[in-house]
């Protein structure tokens, strides 16, 4: 098989500053929940919503150049784990819009506007409404359990390939490594 | 009788004119058709609040602005900022602590017209103990229900309205816009 054995730079490093910011933001947002009201409350939810937006639009971009440059090729594995594996990128994808976009209509919905590192103000696609607060925070939880379901499932994935399968699956999203051939 | 009836003419003539006269220029509010406003930046995020409940006694006349006595009382508990978790915060005393200070007020001291067709009003602005001037620019529609709309801007810190670990003016600015417009009826 020739072409590339890893993907792209860019890909690369769409998925692992993307792995870092959720990691961080799905943390912020169990924490912060709780917390009273404080300086330090208010800036862990400008920051939350701050990076989701910024995955948001990382998402937009990273779709875009996934749609353009085609993956390498994956170890030889069974169908069913070829094609689950599938379904869940797919997922992954569906996650990375949904779970800001629900965070963006909650904040709306409670009558905050989200406004991008401070500067930018983003449109309230929907106004207050203090009944539909509670389903929106829900919505956006579990969209958040998903995202993090998906995590974990990736991660298990992942191990499993390195340290049961062994077959150096993980090589085509390191950086640096293994040289990445031109076809 | 005749002599009865038309005594009680003159004297209601003369009710009405010496209540027109002591109440020359008052303006009653429509507390219904009123509002009191105010906003502010955090973290650069637009907020919005407003006190449902204030009352107000003002005798104005716009040909004689200088003449114009106007005072303003605001109930601190009717602060709504549309969560009640921020409400409750709100009426902490290290915000605006209405428990001690339940009743925030405004006296004009001085209105004066200014270019544009608007006023100007100075006077000590009252919230939580702390009086501190303000200068107010309003506009007033005449009518049967004439209208007072106005803004003026202040410093929060200037009347310790979030102290301690809330004086950081990056999370919270020190800019507080209030907007008011009373309608009224003469």
């Amino acid at each position: 098989m020739t072409g590339a054995t890893r993907y792209t730079n860019t890909a690369i490093v769409l998925h692992w500053l993307m792995a870092a910011m959720i990691l961080v933001a799905f943390a912020m947002g169990l924490y912060m929940v709780d917390l009273r009201i404080s300086p330090d409350k208010l800036k862990l939810y400008a920051w939350h919503k701050w990076i989701g937006v910024a995955v948001f639009m990382l998402a937009a971009f990273r779709l875009w150049w996934r749609l353009l440059n085609a993956p390498p090729p994956a170890a030889p594995m069974p169908a069913w784990q070829q094609n689950v594996s599938e379904q869940i990128h797919r997922l992954f994808y569906l996650f990375f819009f949904a779970v800001p976009v629900t965070g963006w209509l909650f904040s709306s919905v409670k009558g905050f506007p989200t406004v991008f590192l401070g500067i930018l103000q983003l449109p309230d696609l929907i106004q207050k409404n203090d009944e539909l607060a509670p389903l929106l925070k829900q919505i956006h939880l579990y969209a958040g359990y998903g995202l993090g379901g998906l995590v974990g499932l990736h991660v298990l994935a992942a191990l499993k390939h390195q340290f049961v399968e062994k077959d150096g699956l993980i090589n085509r999203m390191m950086p640096g490594r293994a040289p990445h051939q031109k076809g | 009788m005749k002599l009865f009836s038309r005594t009680i003419g003159a004297l209601t003539a003369m009710l009405l004119l010496a209540s027109s006269n002591s109440h020359a220029g008052e303006l009653k509010l429509d507390a219904t058709k009123s509002s009191i406003e105010f906003g502010f930046s955090q973290l650069g995020v637009p907020m919005k609040g407003r006190f449902t409940r204030f009352d107000a006694r003002v005798f104005f006349d716009a040909k004689k602005p200088e003449a114009t006595k106007a005072e303003f009382g605001v109930d601190i508990n009717s602060v709504d900022l549309g969560d009640k978790a921020y409400n409750d915060e709100t009426k902490t005393p290290v915000w605006l602590n209405a428990r001690m200070f339940p009743r925030a007020t405004f006296v004009a001291e001085k209105v004066a017209a200014i270019p544009g067709g608007k006023f100007e009003a100075t006077g000590r602005l009252s919230i939580k103990g702390v009086t501190q001037p303000i200068k107010a620019v309003f506009t007033f529609s005449d009518g049967a229900a004439p209208v007072v709309d106005g803004t003026f801007t202040m410093k929060r810190l200037g009347w310790k309205i979030g102290d301690n670990e809330w004086k950081d003016t990056s999370v919270v600015a020190d800019d507080v816009t209030v907007k008011f417009r009373f309608t009224t009826i003469r």
